[in-house]
């Protein structure tokens, strides 16, 4: 009765007391800082900016004092005779500064008592992780948290919860990312530059949040520095980037471009002949711009366009003719966010934006012999895209100094070519082939509703999800909810409850991240995905340490999976004129993940770590495979061991390493082989069950070394990825051994391994 | 500890060891139209274990039998093929169920089979022009009747060559699984060929099968494991066969009914 209350009485609220309000930024660049702590010494009232850095503070009729801390800044406090009460103010914070001999160590910590289902970490954070050659990445150094597991050797797609890859939310500047890799899953879409900060959610989701069913990564992208130009990259092994910020108009506006791009082709092409040339190579390019209209407003454009394009052609020169070949694999993201901040109260925050986003894989492959008249050809072209067209309202209510309300409102329109298919030849007779996918289009929308209060020693949030999906006629509600009890000043206990509905899934090679992802929208035989999260925390926190326990459990209905023997591009029979369907190479089942996550974290003095240990189990079931038994999911490892740890020797001088230890997972692998006739030595394979066989223990250890100049700014940064040299498990294949002499054939399961040990090393520098 | 001890309560999915894999396999595929009955036992191999090359996997000492309600059949070995064997003089018929019994070193192994009911369809038109072949195929039968049908078809054409015939295959084989068959009529209109210029006549061959729905599934999984690549093996979902044998072996014991439809057509 009391949320209707608040509802009903929207407008009337907040208007009883005087309040201070506005915007906290970094002093140097102006740049917006969320969830700094502003706390009101007279009441001991303690708000957080959000992520817009926005708050809203309560005041008592006398002066009141406010201070305003946020780890890595010097702290201020002030008195609010110094304020004009009634308009927005903006509150700067300036860096800590320290000596050039003094090391000092703060960082931000992971885990919030107070948001149990959220890890955190600062672009400054991401960037000094030692990973694969040396390239720093979001997504990666997520996959060192505990619950969070990356899918094979060296990807950038990742599980989280025993969740499948499609089944997380990738967001830049609220805009989705369809598909997050690039050099097939070696490296994430997000290049770190123009990387502000990532939060990743994994249970206890926020209603504002929906759309997918295991976790949400909310990237925010530096605004620019609105009061001087900066110029900041690095030169690597296989990709260079480059960064530019500065004023438009000073103190009012700013912009950010950035760069990134592999040039291994660039450099090979001089060394390829004229019949012969292959390349590869993937670019980013992230820009945006903000602009100060009024202290009240301001709006934000943020663009982000990436591709990979591997290439081939061949130029065979047969008797008077050539043979050509062409072969083209690319697919490429866009996202275009415009974005309209408001106060509109002094206890009352919009944000309006706009959004598009974009996906499309194409794969064409062609010959053609002018030995012929007319010339022999043959085409193949394979094309799948997305169209994602978003408008969003979210709203900050501060009802009273101690409950905010969330509310908003969103719909997003898809278009979907899931799959366009066309295969052309002249060779034998003419033939055209196109067995698509209809088009389809669908509206996805959502409202929702939420309270986030504390009383004395208790916090809670508690929301409702309202969500729809026109393919399907589905009106679901979503009920969100957690509370929380600081049992000491130290010790937290928390448990949350989240409902989740997925209404697109990817079908996709569930192995090595090839690019083929292909989204595609529920329809009514495949429906839409449903999640129930429960999860429980234990959080010990004091000043440098932080300690945290969690308890889940995962219920999913609607999971998809493969139909024995099916391809996940579905062209093996070229004969078969069908409309191509999906729901005839996919089934859907339930899946149960559950499991503990132990975490632990150091964060200030000149050795700093964190280390996550995770026993968890994924099971499913599905009537069309294994017989309608439950078997274990690829994903499930039931021992995860992950260390993250820096040792800053200088200031100039930093050491760091990362180890991961993951017990084997499920596959499918041939147990026996099967004889129709003798003598013959063809057989059929024969499989035990569903994920019958498990894989070796992944382990591996990086190292890397940090090494600044004088003036700190520019640095070397050297890394070792996979320092020991592990031969972790890729893929297993079955390799038959001859023996003429004796007249045999062995079956042998064969393990491929992919990257050895592999050292690497970048100049970063910024002026 | 409560809470946590209830998410350990609420943790308990049961999940059943994969069973082991019998050591033996049988195959037999039965038809009224065939002159032989044959059945094939042989040994199931490990990962790592050496297979012979040649002849040795077969099972040589087992007893065969073929039950039909009213009579049965003993199969004996053929040295030539491995395969235990027997002439069907008008043993096996249409919409009779047969019962394989096979033992050997103290096992026992049962499978059976219900012999598809005979459908004759209708040839209602037929035409080759360029390089397409068009025929049309009427059932009996009205409305999507549940069936397990097969259509295989191929064209020879005379064109007055040494090497007697140029043929093609009208399109892959079509299946009532295939979504745009409606149970009434097919019609194969296709051509992956070319009609050479000089042909005179054109020979279309139809072979209808109807199988017997364990039979059926296994030889649509066969068809993909046939046609997928080395490379694209490695991007697709396993192929899991089911079996129908009691008794502790895998494989088939499955039976079909064919009609074959030849039609000529001057060019």
């Amino acid at each position: 009765m009391r949320p209707l209350f608040y509802i009903i009485f929207f407008f009337i609220a907040g208007k009883g007391y005087a309040q201070v309000f506005g915007f906290v930024k970094d002093g140097n660049s102006k740049e917006v800082l969320a969830g700094v702590i502003v706390k009101n010494r007279n009441t001991n009232q303690v708000v957080q900016t959000n992520h817009y850095g926005f708050f809203s503070l309560k005041l008592t009729e006398e002066t009141n004092i406010i201070t305003v801390s946020f780890l890595g800044y010097e702290s201020i406090q002030f008195s609010t005779d110094s304020l004009a009460i009634g308009s927005p103010v903006t509150l700067l914070l300036y860096p800590e500064i320290h000596s050039l001999k003094e090391v000092k160590v703060s960082a931000a910590k992971l885990h919030n008592p107070e948001e149990p289902g959220k890890l955190k970490l600062t672009g400054a954070k991401i960037r000094e992780i030692p990973l694969l050659l040396g390239e720093k990445d979001p997504l990666k150094a997520f996959q060192l948290l505990p619950g969070i597991q990356e899918i094979s050797e060296g990807s950038a797609s990742f599980s989280v919860r025993g969740g499948n890859k499609d089944q997380n939310l990738l967001l830049l500047d609220e805009a989705v990312v369809y598909n997050g890799n690039h050099l097939f899953g070696f490296f994430s879409t997000f290049n770190p530059d123009p990387v502000s900060q990532a939060e990743i959610y994994k249970g206890a989701f926020p209603s504002q949040y929906g759309g997918r069913l295991s976790s949400v990564l909310d990237v925010k992208m530096k605004e620019g520095n609105k009061e001087s130009y900066g110029i900041e990259g690095g030169i690597g092994l296989i990709t260079s980037r480059l960064m530019a910020e500065g004023p438009i108009k000073k103190g009012k506006s700013s912009f950010i471009l950035s760069g990134r791009r592999t040039y291994a082709d660039l450099l090979i092409l001089p060394f390829q002949s004229e019949r012969e040339k292959t390349g590869y190579y993937f670019m980013d390019f992230n820009a945006k711009a903000n602009f100060i209209l009024n202290p009240s407003n301001q709006v934000f454009f943020s663009y982000y366009t990436g591709e990979d394009l591997f290439y081939q052609k061949n130029k065979i020169p047969r008797r008077d003719s050539y043979l050509l070949n062409n072969t083209d694999l690319k697919w490429s993201n866009s996202t275009f966010t415009s974005r309209l901040n408001s106060v509109l109260k002094p206890n009352y925050f919009l944000n309006l934006s706009l959004i598009y986003s974009k996906y499309y894989m194409k794969y064409t492959e062609g010959t053609e012999q002018d030995y012929y008249d007319p010339p022999r050809f043959n085409r193949l072209r394979l094309y799948s895209d997305i169209h994602d067209f978003t408008v969003k309202l979210d709203n900050d209510f501060y009802l009273r100094p101690t409950l905010l309300l969330k509310w908003g409102a969103k719909n997003s329109f898809y278009q979907f070519t899931p799959r366009d298919f066309y295969y052309a030849s002249n060779r034998t007779g003419e033939e055209n082939i196109q067995q698509n996918s209809p088009q389809q289009s669908a509206h996805e929308g959502a409202l929702y509703l939420n309270f986030i209060g504390k009383k004395h020693r208790l916090f809670y949030e508690t929301g409702l999800r309202l969500a729809y999906f026109t393919s399907t006629r589905s009106f679901n509600p979503e009920t969100r909810g957690m509370i929380g009890y600081h049992l000491s000043d130290h010790l937290t206990l928390s448990g949350a409850y989240s409902k989740m509905n997925q209404y697109i899934h990817l079908v996709s090679n569930t192995g090595n991240g090839l690019p083929t992802d292909i989204w595609i929208p529920a329809n009514k035989v495949l429906k839409p995905s449903q999640s129930d999260i429960l999860s429980i925390n234990m959080n010990y926190n004091k000043p440098g340490w932080n300690f945290n326990l969690d308890a889940y459990y995962k219920w999913i209905t609607g999971n998809n999976e493969y139909k024995s023997g099916v391809s996940f591009l579905g062209i093996t029979n070229l004969s078969n004129r069908d409309p191509f369907l999906w729901e005839n190479i996919l089934t859907q089942g339930k899946s149960w993940n559950y499991g503990y996550e132990l975490a632990a974290e150091k964060t200030n003095g000149r050795f700093t770590f964190w280390s996550g240990y995770t026993l968890s189990w994924s099971v499913s079931k599905f009537d069309d495979l294994n017989d309608g038994k439950a078997f274990y999911n690829r994903q499930d490892r039931r021992h995860i061991l992950e260390f993250t740890g820096k040792y800053k020797i200088s200031n100039r001088l930093s050491f760091s390493s990362n180890f991961v230890f993951m017990s084997g997972n499920p596959l499918s692998v041939a147990d026996a082989m099967f004889f129709r006739e003798d003598p013959y030595y063809n057989y059929l394979e024969v499989y035990s069950g569903f994920n019958n066989f498990r894989t070796e223990h992944y382990h591996r250890m990086d190292v890397g070394i940090t090494l600044k100049d004088k003036k700190l700014k520019n640095f070397w940064d050297f890394t070792i990825y996979n320092l020991y040299n592990r031969k972790n498990p890729y893929t297993y294949s079955i390799e038959n051994t001859f023996d003429l002499s004796q007249r045999t054939v062995r079956p042998v399961l064969k393990r491929q391994w992919l990257i050895p040990i592999l050292p690497s090393i970048s100049y970063n520098f910024k002026f | 500890m409560f809470l946590f001890s209830t998410i350990s309560t609420l943790s308990c999915m049961e999940v059943e060891d994969t069973p082991d894999i019998p050591d033996t396999s049988v195959y037999s595929l039965i038809s009224p139209q065939d002159t032989l009955i044959e059945v094939f036992i042989a040994k199931v191999y490990r990962r790592a274990d050496f297979i012979p090359l040649d002849s040795g996997k077969y099972i040589p000492n087992a007893k065969v039998f073929i039950f039909s309600p009213t009579d049965s059949v003993e199969l004996k070995l053929n040295s030539r093929t491995k395969k235990y064997d027997c002439r069907n003089d008008g043993f096996i018929k249409n919409g009779e169920t047969y019962y394989l019994k096979i033992s050997f070193d103290n096992k026992n192994l049962s499978a059976q089979t219900r012999i598809p009911d005979k459908y004759v369809p209708v040839l209602s038109d037929v035409s080759v022009s360029n390089s397409l072949a068009t025929l049309s195929l009427e059932w009996q039968k009205s409305g999507r009747q549940q069936g397990f049908y097969r259509v295989l078809s191929n064209v020879e054409f005379d064109i007055n060559l040494r090497t007697g015939f140029y043929w093609g295959n009208a399109g892959g084989p079509l299946d009532t699984q295939d979504t745009y068959f409606n149970g009434e009529r097919i019609v194969l209109e296709d051509g992956n060929f070319t009609v050479p210029y000089n042909a005179k006549k054109a020979d279309l061959y139809f072979s209808h099968n109807s199988y017997d729905p364990a039979a059926y599934n296994f030889i649509r999984k066969l068809d993909v494991i046939q046609n997928r690549t080395e490379f694209l093996k490695h991007f697709e979902a396993p192929v899991f066969l089911e079996y129908n044998i009691d008794g502790g072996a895998i494989g088939l014991f499955g039976s079909f009914s064919n009609y074959e439809i030849h039609k000529t057509v001057l060019l």
